[in-house]
């Protein structure tokens, strides 16, 4: 819409341009004018005098032409030229409006969503960690092959960790970390927040720069000086309004006053649980820190993070660590072997878990851009044959072709531009839905934005997309036959005029990409409702899921084989369970740490008595996943008992340790025998723990995957479990009320044994499921939405060319229905066309799907990569897509009536 | 017409700018001139001319203004500027030179 101003300006430049015609008139006029006059003189007539003159003058359109060029060289002719060109091409596509919408729209589904996914990987996988010089950063885990826990990743002890710090080469420094929940606040119903203790060199290793405020001193790692706190930048926001007075006030951490010495950047949450492995269990997003001192001893649980110095390859470092294992192995070879360690690069460390599935996820909405490129060109491509008469007929009266070209590239820019502009917004939109729906576990997701580099990338794709599609039909259009196309259009229009056969080809390309997409998706939802009908070992009841977290001050932690374990947390936890199984409407209330699907993994090593024999070979240490659990757990998880008995009130401090394993366990150590009664004790034949007897065996469950193969597990009463760190611990209460309802009375419930314990991490059973399917699900969402736009796409664009097709035929259709062809051979005629283009993609788009299944290996679980099912199952889809898309050409060719045969005549 | 010799490319501007140097003349007078001094020999083709003043106007060598004729009609009439004498002075020497070479071909033995 020109604005008032613009208009002005037209309109003087339009005067202007008046003025230089009227001077250039004048001036030519007078020229004329004069030759007359001397004419006259010279003794002619008027007349003659006037015709002479021009005769003399020659083409005064000729000359005025020239000028106009002079002027024009100095009045910017190719705005003009290009202004003029972008006119005619919009008034055209104006002109078709139908056309230019479906061309827009299937353009721009493409590059929104290739847009979508190029700033998801890009802000994902491809941006830099926002840390200084990150690619120096690595992590630091346990190695010990022999030892399977389940996880690669092992932590470190506190040991291990200082010997490292103290003669590491090639590391500038090296921190350890681990998570620590706190109950921030005093009095009743503080507030539980996730945080990690640190050693003193944690922000210098990781390379962040404190908002305000200062990092940990190593002499703040002693205990007793160690009461000092670095907030998250939310958290500092949250309590304390953003306010930089702060620093050095007094804030309550498990009842303990610490002082506040700094603030953490904005974005700093680091560690966060979906960058971490598992069997940490850190939470989503770390609020605050405090200082640690590596302890001497107690159970491997350190995480470690090393900053390489500058002129340090990954190489060297792992150089380094290997040598620190050598010296630490001969220094004391009493010991069973030093724990080797891996160094492994943060960002790997923290994306590569969704790297395999973002670039699949890539890799098909590329193939969906090109199917949308494949239906736009051959849109195109039907519009051109439709021009066919148009074009020859300017090409006749003296437009060149290069011309014509570029009109048509003129058309086919403002479409493509058109389409990048929406698909862009359509790909904004759908960053601010994937950020919303998107699974917790891939990392960095809310970090996505529309930014320079996304629009940078959309800009590339729109691009990319324009040149695809318009390229072949602009090669078609410069060989447009003139005579041909002239004599043909002159008769009967547009007779004869089959689909061309780069169209067929496109549409059979389509189809065959459709499939490609379609069966992805097919594999993945297959492979997804295996995981989700899959035997979990356990029933997902209906009740909710918390965390409380017991202060070390109120609730001192024991020593490892102390007389007594824990002296206030185990009566804490037994007076909590009973007061929440007396709530009416709880079916049953257990504890589980970790709980399944919690997101937790918890492992241990351990020593069978007359175990199977061929399990010592070597110095292989064994290892199974390890539960912390009450009486009551199965039954609340409806996991049943295979033999044996659940734990009991009578397992106490003082009576036998009993363990209750899982049928793989059993099977794995006591094969063919049964495993009640036998003894195992955690750690090495030699450490000081005690042995504990098999009294139950429970089905194998579904702990931390649902594509997980089943792994021994032993579960231990929490009466009698050894470990020191006892502080948190997860409960699931059984009910059939709504959660919301039973909520209430379980805060209370826990608030009655002590008010000063927060309900934190309230989930639903199901919940907790759902997120540990979440990545999966997500893939397989992104994968059928592909998959269904492809399917859509291939409809389209089969009824493009089906349609067309019979409106040329109609003629040949009015005469077979004039020489006795039924309506329903009319109807096979068409349906058979168009199914012929779809069997031949089809045929195409099964080779290519064997290649997406071989690809798509790493997500698929229990399905084949050549699923006859699913292949079957895109084929018939595509099949019937085909049909629906021939069926209303088909009506309309056999509703031509004889008559017409004659009507074009 | 048809007899003219062509002129040569950029040898039209030459005479344009060497009439206008006897002073400030309209195109009709300038082809006009140019007819009369060659002895009618040169002919200027007018569908040259007028293009040939209006881009020696572009590149400054000469002005142009509108007066009013005798006849009470606007006419355009053309004045060589200080760039355009210049221009003049340097593009006869090297019209001199190249004549001077060209004969000395054709009259080579």
């Amino acid at each position: 819409m020109p604005t008032g101003r613009e208009m002005l300006r037209n309109l003087r430049m339009l005067v202007a341009r008046r003025a230089v015609e009227r001077d250039l008139d004048d001036e030519l006029r007078g020229h004329l004018e004069m030759q007359t006059r001397m004419n006259v003189a010279q003794g002619m007539t008027p007349e003659a005098a006037r015709d002479a003159a021009y005769r003399v003058f020659g083409s005064m359109t000729y000359v005025k032409e020239e000028l106009r060029a002079v002027h024009g060289r100095s009045t910017a002719p190719v705005t003009d030229l290009l202004g003029r060109d972008l006119r005619l091409a919009a008034r055209t596509l104006l002109r078709h409006r139908r056309f230019t919408t479906a061309i827009v729209l299937i353009l721009a589904l493409g590059i929104g969503s290739a847009t979508l996914m190029f700033s998801i990987v890009s802000g994902v996988l491809l941006r830099p960690l926002p840390y200084a010089h990150p690619e120096r950063i690595v992590m630091i885990w346990g190695n010990l092959p022999n030892l399977n826990m389940g996880f690669q990743e092992q932590p470190l002890g506190g040991d291990e960790f200082r010997i490292m710090r103290r003669s590491t080469q090639a590391f500038q420094t090296v921190a350890a970390f681990q998570t620590q929940p706190f109950n921030l606040g005093t009095g009743v119903a503080p507030e539980r927040v996730d945080g990690a203790r640190v050693t003193s060199d944690f922000f210098r290793t990781i390379g962040v720069r404190l908002a305000i405020g200062r990092g940990f001193a190593r002499t703040e790692e002693t205990p007793g000086r160690d009461h000092v706190v670095v907030l998250s930048w939310a958290l500092w926001q949250r309590r304390f309004s953003g306010d930089t007075g702060v620093i050095g006030t007094t804030v309550v951490l498990n009842a303990e006053p610490y002082v506040v010495i700094g603030v953490a950047p904005q974005t700093f949450a680091f560690p966060r649980g979906a960058q971490m492995p598992a069997n940490f269990q850190f939470p989503p997003r770390t609020q605050l820190w405090v200082p640690m001192r590596p302890r001497q001893s107690g159970p491997r649980s350190l995480a470690v993070i090393g900053r390489m110095r500058p002129d340090i390859t990954m190489a060297r470092a792992q150089e380094d660590l290997d040598r620190i294992t050598r010296i630490e192995d001969d220094r004391q070879p009493a010991r069973t072997g030093w724990f080797g360690t891996r160094a492994v690069p943060l960002r790997t460390q923290m994306i590569g878990h969704v790297r395999t599935m973002l670039l699949i996820l890539l890799a098909a909405v590329a193939v969906l851009l090109a199917i949308a490129c494949a239906n736009a060109a051959q849109l195109l491509l039907a519009r051109l044959q439709g021009r066919r008469k148009e074009l020859a007929l300017r090409a006749a009266i003296g437009a060149s072709s290069p011309r014509i070209v570029r009109e048509l590239m003129i058309e086919s820019l403002l479409v493509t531009a058109l389409a990048g502009v929406l698909g862009t917004l359509l790909g904004m939109i759908g960053i601010s839905v994937a950020r919303t729906i998107g699974p917790d576990r891939l990392p960095r997701l809310a970090t996505v934005r529309f930014d320079a580099r996304v629009a940078l990338i959309a800009i590339a794709i729109t691009m990319l997309s324009g040149l695809l599609f318009s390229l072949l039909p602009a090669i078609g259009a410069s060989h447009v036959q003139l005579g041909d196309a002239l004599r043909r259009g002159g008769r009967r229009a547009g007779d004869g005029a089959a689909p061309s056969p780069a169209r067929r080809m496109l549409i059979a390309v389509e189809v065959a990409l459709s499939v490609v997409l379609l069966v992805s998706s097919g594999l993945l939802i297959r492979s997804l409702v295996h995981e989700l009908g899959g035997d979990l070992g356990f029933e997902a009841p209906h009740g909710i899921t918390f965390e409380v977290t017991l202060p070390p001050l109120s609730y001192p932690e024991t020593p490892l084989a102390t007389s007594t374990l824990h002296p206030k947390s185990v009566p804490f936890f037994t007076e909590a369970l009973q007061r929440l199984r007396a709530i009416p409407g709880v079916d049953a209330a257990a504890i589980g740490k970790p709980l399944p699907m919690s997101g937790e993994q918890d492992g241990s090593s351990f020593f069978p008595e007359n175990g199977d024999l061929r399990l010592y070979s070597g110095k292989q240490r064994l290892a199974a996943e390890y539960t912390v659990a009450s009486p009551g757990l199965f039954h609340a998880l409806g996991t049943p008992i295979v033999s044996g008995r659940d734990f009991s009130v009578v397992d106490q401090q003082t009576t036998v340790p009993v363990v209750i394993i899982n049928q793989a366990m059993g099977r794995w150590l006591w094969p063919g025998r049964n495993p009640i009664g036998k003894r195992l004790k955690l750690g090495r034949l030699t450490t000081r723990s005690p042995w504990m007897t098999v009294v139950g065996v429970v089905e194998n469950m579904k702990l931390y995957s649902l594509t997980q193969a089943p792994r021994p597990e032993m579960f231990v009463p929490y009466t009698q479990s050894p470990f020191p760190s006892f502080s948190t611990m997860q409960f699931l209460v059984r009910s059939s009320l709504p959660p919301a309802q039973i909520l209430g009375p379980v805060r209370r419930a826990i608030a009655s044994v002590d008010p000063t314990i927060p309900v934190a991490r309230v989930r639903t059973v199901d919940q907790l499921v759902a997120s540990v399917s979440e990545t999966a699900r997500f893939a397989t969402l992104c994968m059928s939405l592909f998959g269904g736009a492809a399917l859509l796409l291939a409809m389209v664009g089969l009824y493009g060319v089906i349609a067309y097709t019979v409106h040329q035929r109609r003629q040949e259709f009015g005469i077979r229905a004039a020489l006795g062809a039924t309506r329903w051979q009319i109807v096979q005629l068409v349906v058979r066309d168009g199914l012929r283009l779809t069997v031949v993609g089809l045929a195409a788009g099964g080779v290519l799907s064997v290649l997406a299944g071989w690809l798509l290996r790493p997500m698929l679980y229990e399905v084949s990569v050549v699923d006859p099912a699913t292949l079957a199952g895109a084929g018939v889809l595509l099949l019937g897509a085909a049909l629906a898309a021939c069926l209303l050409p088909a009506a309309r060719a056999s509703a031509v009536r004889p008559r017409a045969a004659l009507d074009d005549l | 017409m048809a007899s003219s010799p062509d002129l040569l490319q950029g040898t039209l501007d030459l005479l344009v700018l060497k009439v206008l140097a006897l002073g400030p003349l309209h195109g009709w007078g300038i082809a006009q001139r140019i007819s009369d001094i060659s002895e009618q020999l040169l002919r200027v083709n007018q569908g040259s001319l007028y293009p040939a003043l209006h881009r020696l106007e572009g590149r400054g060598l000469v002005d142009a203004e509108w007066t009013m004729s005798e006849t009470f009609r606007r006419v355009r009439v053309y004045r060589l500027t200080p760039a355009g004498r210049r221009c003049l002075t340097r593009e006869t020497r090297s019209w001199h030179e190249y004549t001077r070479a060209v004969n000395l071909i054709l009259q080579a033995g």
